[in-house]
This record gives C-alpha cells, sequence and structure tokens, in this order.
C-alpha cells in the first residue's frame, strides 16, 4: 500500500501530515531567508508601531515594544519546529537502546537498568526539566537552550526505555524468535531481523503521540526563559512577553499560544490516525467494517 | 551392528535436564542414552510431560531459562556440544541441527514474506552473516531459483505467488511445508521434528509425513521425530524409544516395538491405539496422569499406574536390560 492511499484513508491522518508538513515548510523558508514571508524584522524595536490590533498590515498586531508579532512567529519557528524532533529522536535512539538491551539480555542486567529507569520516572517530568535547565542554565546563559534540550531529553528517554523493553520482552518469547534461532541466528541478527522490525511500528506511533507534549514542554520552559537567549525569538517566550500587555494587548501572547496549540494538535492528529491505522482493532477496523 | 561415535550423527550419553521449580531442582529428563546413525530416523514417543520435548530442546541447545543440563554428554559428530559456549552455539543449529515445531501458525514472522524467511535460511546456510545482511531487499532473482525450488519439494503449488505472501494468508498446512522448505535450504545434518503434525488436520498430517519421508531420502538427513502418537512414529523412524517421566523405559527397532512391546507401559500405549474401521473392541487406556515431576513416586515412576505392580517395583527403580537388540527398564525382564 503507498504512502497516498494510506493518507487518504483517514481524514485525521491527513489533517495531522498537512499541520506538521506546512510547519516543516514554513520554519525551512524562514532559516533560508525570512524576507519572503513578511517585510518586517522581527528584532527592531520601535515604540512609534507599540501595541497594534491585528491588521491587514500586522496580520497578529504588534507587541508593547513595535515588533510585528506574526513576523516574529514565523522567525521563531525553524527553532521551535527543530527542537522537539532532536529531542524525541534522541530520546526515542538512547530509550530505544537501553530498553533493547534489557529486554533482550535480561537478568542482572536488566534489573539495573530499569531502576536506574524508576530513578527518573520517579519525578514529574516536567518538574525534573524545569530543575535541571535552571541549574545548568544559571552560569551559561548563552547555552541554555541546550540545556533545555538535554533536561528533556533526560525526562524523556526512560519512558521509551519502558515501551521498548516491554515490546522486545513480547516479541522475543514468540514461537518464531525460537525458530530463528533454531536455524542457526545469532541474537544479534535475531534482533535485527526479527525483533526491531516488529517493534518500530509501535515506535514511531509513539514519538509521533509523544511529540505534542515535547513542544508543550519546551515551551513551558521557553516562558520561564529558558530556552534561546534574548533576542531570538520563541514562541514559549513571546507568551510569557505577552503576559505583562494583558487585557488590553493580548494578541502578543495569544497568537503564539495558537501556533504552539496548532503544532502539537497536528502531531495528536497523525498520531492517532497512524495508529487507527496500524492497530487493527483500533477505531480505523469499526469504521471500515460499518462502510 | 556396533558403530563407533563418529559415524553416529548423534549420541546422548546420561543426560539429564533439570528444571528449577518451586525452589528446587526437578528433572525432566533422566539417565537418557540414546544413539541416531547417520540417515537414521529415530522416534521419541511419550505422553505431554514425559520430558521428550525437554530432550529435543536440550540436544539444539533452546532450554528456557530456568533449566539446564545437569549431567551428561551431547556428542554431535564426536564433538561434546554441551561444552560448548552460549555465545558459540548458534553455529551447531541451522545447519548442522534444525528443528521444526508443533505450532505452524505462529512459528513464521508474521511482519516478513515468505521469501524473505526462506532467504534467511539460504543467508545462513551461505555464511551471510552480519548486522547489515538483510537491511536492504536482496536484488530481484538473487536466490529466487533456489526458493522456488525448495517450495515446489515441499508440494506447494504456484510458488512463485505464495512467496511474495505473508504467513497469515497462508493455512497451517501450508505453514508447515514452510518450515520444511527451510531444512531443504539449510541441509542440516540432523533435524529434529518436535510433534509436526499436532496442530494439523488428518489428510495435511499424512501429507506433512510423506515430506519428511521424501526430505530424509533425499538429503540423507538424520531425523529424531518427537510424537505422543505411536502410530505416527511407526510409520516413519527406523528405531523407537519409548519415554516415561524423564526416563527411557523402552527402544528397541520400530517394528519390534509395535508388534512386540515390553513394557507395560509401551504395552498400554499401543492397545490405546483405535483399531481402524472395525469398532469391535473397546479401546483400553492406561489408568491415570503421567507423574508431576516435583513428586515422582517412588521405585519405578510408572508403578502407581501399573496393573502388574511388585513390591519390588515400589522400592527399587528398575535398571535398563539389554535384551538381544532391545533395551528395557522394567523388573519383569
Amino acid at each position: 500500500m503507498s504512502a497516498r492511499t494510506v493518507l487518504l484513508s483517514s481524514k485525521t491522518l491527513l489533517a495531522g501530515a498537512v499541520i506538521i508538513v506546512g510547519f516543516i515548510v514554513l520554519a525551512i523558508i524562514s532559516a533560508l531567508d525570512l524576507k519572503l514571508l513578511t517585510p518586517y524584522d522581527p528584532n527592531k524595536i520601535n515604540f512609534a508601531l507599540a501595541n497594534l490590533p491585528p491588521s491587514t498590515a500586522h496580520l497578529f498586531g504588534t507587541d508593547s515594544e513595535g515588533r510585528d508579532v506574526f513576523t516574529r512567529v514565523l522567525a521563531a519557528l525553524p527553532n521551535d519546529v527543530a527542537i522537539p524532533y532532536i529531542i524525541a529522536g534522541a530520546s526515542a535512539l538512547i530509550g530505544g537502546l537501553v530498553g533493547m538491551i534489557s529486554g533482550y539480555v535480561g537478568g542482572l542486567v536488566d534489573e539495573g537498568l530499569m531502576r536506574f529507569t524508576d530513578i527518573f520516572l520517579a519525578f514529574p517530568g516536567i518538574l525534573l526539566a524545569l530543575a535541571i535547565s535552571t541549574i545548568l542554565g544559571q552560569t551559561h546563559v548563552a547555552e541554555r537552550l541546550y540545556f533545555s534540550m538535554i533536561a528533556l531529553i533526560v525526562v524523556n528517554w526512560p519512558i521509551y526505555a519502558r515501551l521498548v523493553r516491554s515490546q522486545v520482552l513480547q516479541v522475543r518469547g514468540m514461537p518464531y524468535i525460537t525458530l530463528a534461532k533454531a536455524a542457526g541466528l545469532t541474537r544479534w541478527e535475531i534482533m535485527r531481523r526479527h525483533i526491531i522490525p516488529n517493534i518500530l511500528s509501535l515506535v514511531i506511533v509513539y514519538i509521533t503521540l509523544d511529540m505534542g507534549t515535547i513542544i508543550l514542554f519546551y515551551s513551558i520552559l521557553a516562558f520561564f526563559g529558558l530556552g534561546a537567549p534574548p533576542p531570538t525569538p520563541e514562541l514559549g517566550r513571546m507568551v510569557y512577553d505577552g503576559l505583562t500587555a494583558l487585557p488590553g494587548n493580548w494578541w502578543s501572547s495569544v497568537f503564539p499560544a495558537l501556533t504552539i496549540t496548532l503544532m502539537a494538535v497536528g502531531f495528536s492528529l497523525f498520531g492517532e490516525g497512524l495508529r487507527d491505522y496500524l492497530d487493527p482493532r483500533g477505531g480505523d477496523y469499526v469504521r471500515r467494517a460499518n462502510a | 551392528m556396533e558403530t563407533t561415535s563418529e559415524e553416529l550423527t548423534l549420541k546422548v550419553e546420561d543426560l539429564w535436564v533439570s528444571y528449577y521449580l518451586e525452589g528446587r531442582e526437578a528433572f525432566a529428563v533422566r539417565d537418557i542414552y540414546l544413539d541416531v546413525g547417520k540417515g537414521e530416523v529415530v522416534g521419541v514417543v511419550g505422553e505431554s510431560g514425559s520430558g521428550k520435548s525437554t530432550l529435543a530442546h536440550a540436544i539444539i541447545g533452546l532450554l528456557p531459562r530456568n533449566s539446564r543440563i545437569s549431567k551428561g554428554r551431547i556428542l554431535f559428530k564426536g564433538r561434546d556440544i554441551t561444552k560448548v559456549k552460549t555465545d558459540q552455539r548458534y553455529l551447531y543449529r541451522g545447519t548442522n541441527i534444525f528443528m521444526i515445531f508443533q505450532d505452524p501458525m505462529s512459528s513464521l514472522n508474521p511482519t516478513m514474506k515468505i521469501r524473505d524467511q526462506l532467504q534467511e535460511a539460504i543467508d545462513v546456510r551461505s555464511g551471510r552473516r552480519g548486522w547489515s545482511v538483510g537491511m536492504w531487499k536482496p536484488p530481484k532473482g538473487d536466490n529466487e531459483e533456489e526458493i522456488v525450488d525448495s517450495l515446489e519439494r515441499v508440494g506447494i503449488k504456484r510458488p512463485r505467488v505464495i512467496m511474495e505472501k505473508y504467513p497469515h494468508q497462508l493455512s497451517g498446512g501450508e505453514r508447515q511445508r514452510i518450515m520444511i522448505a527451510m531444512a531443504y535450504l539449510l541441509k542440516p545434518s540432523l533435524l529434529i521434528a518436535d510433534e509436526p503434525t499436532t496442530a494439523l488436520d488428518m489428510i495435511t498430517q499424512a501429507q506433512v509425513m510423506r515430506l519428511l519421508s521424501e526430505l530424509r531420502e533425499n538429503l540423507g538427513l538424520s531425523v529424531l521425530f518427537i510424537s505422543h502418537d505411536m502410530v505416527l512414529v511407526g510409520q516413519i523412524a527406523d528405531r523407537i524409544v519409548v519415554m516415561y517421566a524423564g526416563k527411557a523405559v523402552e527402544e528397541g527397532k520400530a517394528e519390534e516395538i509395535i508388534e512386540s512391546p515390553m513394557h507395560p507401559y509401551t504395552k498400554g500405549l499401543i492397545n490405546s491405539i483405535p483399531d481402524g474401521y472395525k469398532n469391535e473392541k473397546r479401546i483400553e487406556s492406561i489408568p491415570g496422569s503421567p507423574p508431576n515431576i516435583l513428586k515422582l513416586p517412588s521405585g519405578c515412576s510408572f508403578n502407581p499406574r501399573c496393573k502388574l505392580a511388585m513390591e519390588k517395583c515400589i522400592s527399587e527403580d528398575p535398571e535398563t536390560r539389554v535384551l538381544g537388540g532391545r533395551k528395557v527398564a522394567c523388573h519383569l525382564y
């Protein structure tokens, strides 16, 4: 089945894909040349234009320092779109590796690694991330962005380790793994040829669903000033900065917040569509049966 | 005729396999001696829980984590494979010893096409190993002729269509044939067939049995055929070993065992075979059920179910006696 037919099979999947791809395209154009999208400079302060409401000239209005909010949202996209991918990718990679070793080797190694993940899972994720990036970010203001990313990876990887481990354990006990062993494959060949392909789709669905949460978590850190250092625009930070201008100037905080929400919604829709598509017991099955 | 250990494909000596159950060691296989010559088919017969499957898994080195070989030797072509390190055991599987299983429905990977699973057997046989093998699909036609040939040998019609399918699109009989096709591609010296027809209907069962006989003739391999079905084993085996509660109670040529069983347990098994369509006599059965390996009876393990049990059977475990090419462990002889 081609990617085209898969996408068209469900409206949620299609809507999610359009939003995700739309943001990626905008982020790439914005990174290449912002002038292609907007005539304004995202960082130029001009108090003569402060607190202008949304209009055709300023789609999202201007903030209390006279900067165009739409331009700043676009300028923030390269960072805000790329960072969640990096965090999810790194978490899945580290967690996946640990989970596979844990599940496949078993015994004391498994016990040790799982107790280690327990340490991280014992804290509420966002609090741990806030603590890590606050402590590290205080002394290194310029590198704060990276510390925040590391903090979110630290919080996120144990969940992937647990997920992958449980899947490996389940697949490892299947009779076809015994047959592969009887056929003379080594444990690493079995991992590569039989176990990884079987759990990959589930991990991809989980990453997609997790992306929304990561976007929100990263925006929370940025909201508290733990993201990229100013004047680099950042959606979470823009929401915070706009709070001081409330209630008169609502647009300079609400539009960046809506952008964050739209990104998260895109991934949720895509992830749910994907899950329904890949899970025969899910909603898609019922829908097909009713059709 | 005596054969030396070099001519034997498999020689099992004084094998004891234990499970760690409820905090102590319980023996599922006790004191087993077994010879499989080159090209010979040896049948192992016993009820569920007799240890026959544990014996098979011990030979191929795939015992579950809570069990171990506590004593004895398994000589494959004269080499003791119980001494081989776990991470080197794979060298003795596949092209040397291969095993096909009872459950054809779940013994094939549901995410792989039949051609890719058969390609895997070719990869193992030809030493195409490593992390990157199979990462990308082999160019079409790479080993296609060989795969098609193996499917034709196991009686799959339209092999070029079937090989592009996934296991769930095939029937149980077809999947069992795919496993036999794997044996054709691996060309092992010893094939262990662990109840390969139990999950199949009678007609498919007969077809699979014929395929196994053909496989043995074509490749000249040795077969260890494990089943609870005396009739089935009698069709294919040269020699039969009857197991009860982890021990070999009787061993001999297939026709001799079936024509004139000596051990009361073997007699019971043979009497419980339905007598075709005649329906004249009531089918006899052996009263009771096999013992729990955690609480084996004293003396001969079969004594609680044996009609001929004597004082001696409760006090003393019978030794195996050799009587003219037959071996039997019973106080009656």
